[in-house]
């Protein structure tokens, strides 16, 4: 039975059948029962609405036939009588304030208790208030054309049915690009420096020892700059006391000799010291002109054109007092040589502009 | 017998109906009821009262008749009715079947549901 009979549950009817079931709950127990199943609940609260509807329907109906649309008691009674059970001896003749149902009614208003409905109910269905959009007189906006009311609702916004087209922005022009480049390759630029520095500082002090041991003996060795040390003459062993190199600023995992001895860093000058050294004795190539001393890419380029002949008789040195490392020494060898090639390019842009 | 009505109308202001006036409204709206006087309304909610209240009396009467019969045929008929008196009295779909069927509602109820493993 339930919801067929009753033509369908709506989500508006849902209320007013929860309210009904909790009446009729009220009702029953009002009669003398403790509980009731949950199917009697449904039917009866199904019966009641029913019930409803019809002698509303009804009313209604017999206000019509009187040609009216608003009903009254009258209306209402016949309605009941209609509805409920048939009077014993339906006499037309009878006035209608005699109406058994009525009667009954009466007698079930005198008799029964009050039942409250027990709980408090909002006015429904809630009509919700839609906000209608503004006329012409309310926005102040005279209406384009005499022919348009201004009692009529306002037109929208242009924005609202335009389309535009959107042209994506561009962020920076080719000029920005090329300065930002520029910029950018300085700054890799002074950090591969200072790498190099590091570099040379820590090979330049083993590099200076052998020069002050070797200057006094040979004359192929020093001076020009280049100093292989694989042209040098051997040494006798036991002459020369090496100084243990430590290479605390590389932090490798082979370097086991890094353990706990912080690393002299020297000064910048000091550094320098042999780069200076070798471009002004006169190397075999790369005899640049010494510019402008404060500008960093000149002295950049006076200590990279130094020691690329330095690069090698330091790397192998590197190399033979690294032996043990390989793998991480090796990457950075092969990283120094990428930044160097990517340096001298830079250089050469440079030099170009 | 105009005056009785007229009275009785009265008597309806002060009367306040178990059915709540805003869901009577609601469904008489539905059916088309054009009232605006609230005794209307409230004729209307206390008629559905004493309709509800019948027939809710009549299945009382069915589980008492019932439950009379299902006491007299075992022997220990005052446990029985016990519960049915210090306990709890249920309006069942069956008693509620009964009782509406003379108000000319007929209401089958299903035996068994066989819509899922654990019922059917």
């Amino acid at each position: 039975m339930g919801g067929g009979s009753s033509g369908g549950s709506s989500s508006r009817d849902e209320f007013g059948r929860i309210v009904a079931k909790m009446a009729v709950a009220q009702i029953c127990e009002s009669v003398g029962f403790h509980s009731i199943q949950a199917s009697a609940m449904e039917t009866l609260a199904d019966v009641a609405i029913r019930y409803l509807r019809d002698l509303a329907r009804a009313a209604h109906f017999y206000s019509n036939l009187a040609a009216r649309i608003e009903s009254n008691a009258f209306d209402l009674i016949m309605a009941m009588e209609d509805v409920g059970p048939a009077p014993p001896a339906a006499d037309p003749s009878r006035p209608i304030a005699r109406s058994s149902a009525l009667r009954e009614v009466m007698r079930f208003v005198e008799y029964s208790e009050e039942i409250p409905f027990a709980r408090p109910l909002p006015r429904f269905p809630v009509a919700k208030k839609r906000l209608a959009a503004p006329s012409f007189a309310q926005l102040g906006e005279a209406p384009p054309g005499s022919h348009i009311p201004s009692w009529l609702p306002a037109l929208p916004d242009p924005h609202t049915y335009r389309h535009t087209p959107v042209w994506p922005d561009r962020k920076r022009e080719p000029a920005a690009n090329r300065l930002e480049q520029a910029r950018q390759r300085r700054k890799a630029e002074s950090s591969l420096v200072a790498l190099h520095s590091r570099l040379s500082s820590t090979a330049s002090m083993v590099f200076k020892d052998r020069e002050k041991e070797n200057s006094g003996s040979e004359e192929n060795v020093s001076g020009s700059g280049s100093g292989n040390a694989f042209l040098a003459p051997p040494l006798a062993p036991g002459a020369k006391e090496l100084m243990v190199v430590q290479f605390g600023g590389f932090k490798d995992g082979g370097g086991g000799e890094n353990a706990g001895v912080v690393p002299q860093v020297p000064s910048i000058v000091e550094a320098f010291a042999s780069v200076v050294e070798s471009a002004s004795n006169g190397n075999g190539d790369g005899g640049l002109e010494i510019q402008d001393a404060g500008s960093k890419g000149v002295f950049a380029k006076r200590i990279l054109a130094a020691s690329k002949q330095q690069q090698q008789q330091q790397q192998q040195l590197l190399k033979r007092q690294r032996s043990s490392v390989a793998n991480a020494e090796d990457d950075k060898d092969e990283r120094k040589k990428r930044a160097e090639q990517i340096i001298t390019q830079g250089m050469d842009t440079m030099a170009a502009s | 017998d105009d005056a009785m009505l007229v009275d009785f109308l009265a008597t309806l202001d002060d009367y306040i109906p178990a059915i709540p006036e805003e869901l009577v409204e609601y469904y008489l709206a539905a059916g088309g009821f054009q009232a605006h006087d609230s005794r209307l309304t409230r004729l209307v909610a206390v008629a559905t009262q004493k309709f509800v209240s019948e027939v809710a009396s009549d299945a009382l009467q069915h589980s008492k008749v019932r439950s009379k019969s299902a006491a007299a045929a075992p022997s220990s008929g005052g446990s029985a009715k016990d519960p049915k008196h210090g306990g709890r009295i249920v309006l069942t779909s069956d008693d509620l079947a009964a009782a509406l069927r003379e108000f000319g509602v007929n209401v089958k109820r299903q035996e068994y549901y066989a819509d899922s493993a654990v019922a059917g």
